[in-house]
């Protein structure tokens, strides 16, 4: 078996044993490591968007594959070690991709797509969308984007709400990603 | 790791080792990571509300031009209008993040002697001396920017208001200045603490809708008694009766502002 990060030739599939093996890297219980393994492969995703890579999805499995093998061949990844570590493998995969033949270039001509009925869409598709979010979380996500990012106001919803800012701020993250989600299709939608 | 921190990042203005140590530690904590969603979409925010500099618009569109989607809801959010007040008494009862102590002495010249009236805009000099709080390390808030402003010409001597940036904390209320009708001007002058040094510096007054009304780029670092001390001149026409926010950054050639702190102030026109 041998592995080729182009994908390409023959590539190292990740087996039950290995996947097993890495499951057990992140947490002793099976359960809790389940959880680990997809928030850890959300955030290789997100890392790798970061980097620019046009198929995070794929390349973050590809990594989490690479890791799993390593154990699977007797390596030992310390406690303190696996994200250096992952940032390797991680690294190693996406640079390996930007060796593959490219993909249309994406437009990066920000202007051009943000035309005004673009934007007159998003707005009514918003307005749909934070209209059927629960009044609470409405409220607190225009209340936290409103007028800029005012820190004393955030601090205050979070103190009314009874959590800490970063709390608020992962809160109102996840919240506006479903409104995102949410416009997308709104548009989508409209432009069938 | 600060947002500043992870704003530069996303902006790929952060040096190699940075990056990887910001990289290593979102990898292991959900939370690191959580946080930089976060920070990304207040710079979403920022760019569709004309918050960014030149070149960070142009960092931001070479990573971001293509995601479509969050543009456009970074451009309706911008353009809901705001539900709340600036500075509603909620804030405030919920607590405030820069408070001022103050220490307020109002001089005003009224009449003339002899009975000749003296104009108020060649002899009016309000000082006021402000001893403010916490110095919040954070981002200011960030509205949509007018152009900025040349200082108008002034024919006369304009009021001046003197605000010391420090480190108490007091829930006390803003400290009021009043701006004769006929001061042509607010000379603002804003003691800084002498570890904020910077190649330029940047002020704005935003009033309580959210609306900024005073914006000026460049400021440079000046002394006063050997203080250091930034000032500008925000013309009398921005200056309605009613309470302002403050806000001062510091920058470095063309690196990332940071901000330095805020400070409220309540201005009162004379008739």
């Amino acid at each position: 078996m041998s592995i080729d990060g182009g994908g390409t030739r023959g590539r190292w599939t990740l087996g039950p044993d290995a996947f097993e093996r890495l499951l057990a890297a992140l947490n002793a219980d099976r359960e809790r490591a389940a959880i680990e393994y997809e928030q850890l492969r959300h955030r290789i995703i997100g890392l790798l968007r970061w980097w620019g890579a046009s198929h995070p999805q794929e390349l973050a499995d590809d990594t989490l594959d690479r890791v799993a093998h390593k154990l699977e061949g007797g390596a030992a990844i310390g406690q303190g070690g696996l994200g250096a570590y992952v940032r390797g493998v991680a690294r190693m995969v996406y640079y390996e991709s930007t060796r593959q033949p490219l993909m249309p270039a994406l437009t990066r001509d920000v202007a051009a797509m943000e035309a005004s009925d673009d934007l007159e869409r998003a707005s009514a598709c918003l307005d749909g969308c934070l209209g059927s979010l629960a009044a609470g979380d409405r409220t607190m996500l225009l209340r936290y984007y409103d007028a800029g990012k005012a820190a004393d106001i955030r601090k205050g919803i979070a103190d009314e709400l009874g959590i800490s800012l970063t709390a608020l701020r992962i809160r109102t993250h996840r919240l506006r990603t479903q409104v995102e989600k949410c416009v997308a299709t709104c548009i989508d939608g409209q432009s069938q | 790791m600060t947002d500043l921190a992870m704003r530069a990042y996303l902006l790929g203005q952060a040096t190699e080792a940075e990056a990887a140590r910001l990289e290593e530690r979102l990898l292991e904590d959900d939370e690191t990571f959580q946080t930089l969603c976060s920070v990304e979409d207040d710079l979403f925010d920022e760019y569709a509300r004309g918050g960014l500099t030149a070149q960070e618009r142009q960092r931001f569109a070479d990573r971001y031009g293509s995601d479509r989607g969050r543009l456009l809801v970074a451009r309706a959010l911008a353009r809901r209008p705001q539900s709340l007040p600036r500075h509603s008494g909620e804030a405030a009862a919920a607590g405030r993040s820069a408070d001022l102590s103050a220490v307020a002495q109002s001089a005003k010249v009224e009449g003339a002697k002899a009975g000749q009236w003296m104009p108020l805009a060649a002899a009016a000099a309000l000082v006021l001396a402000v001893g403010a709080t916490m110095w919040m390390r954070d981002r200011p808030a960030t509205v949509a920017l007018p152009a900025p402003t040349a200082p108008p010409k002034l024919a006369a001597a304009p009021a001046v208001l003197l605000i010391t940036l420090g480190t108490s904390r007091s829930a006390a209320d803003a400290p009021a200045v009043t701006v004769p009708q006929e001061a042509p001007a607010l000379d603002l002058r804003v003691r800084l603490d002498p570890a904020d040094r910077f190649d330029r510096y940047i002020m704005e007054l935003t009033s309580e809708n959210g609306a900024v009304v005073w914006h000026v780029e460049d400021v440079r670092l000046t002394t006063a008694g050997g203080e250091p001390i930034v000032a500008a001149t925000v013309p009398a026409t921005v200056l309605q009766a009613g309470t302002f926010e403050l806000a001062v950054r510091g920058a470095n050639g063309t690196t990332a502002s940071e901000a330095l702190g805020f400070a409220t102030v309540r201005i009162n026109r004379n008739p």
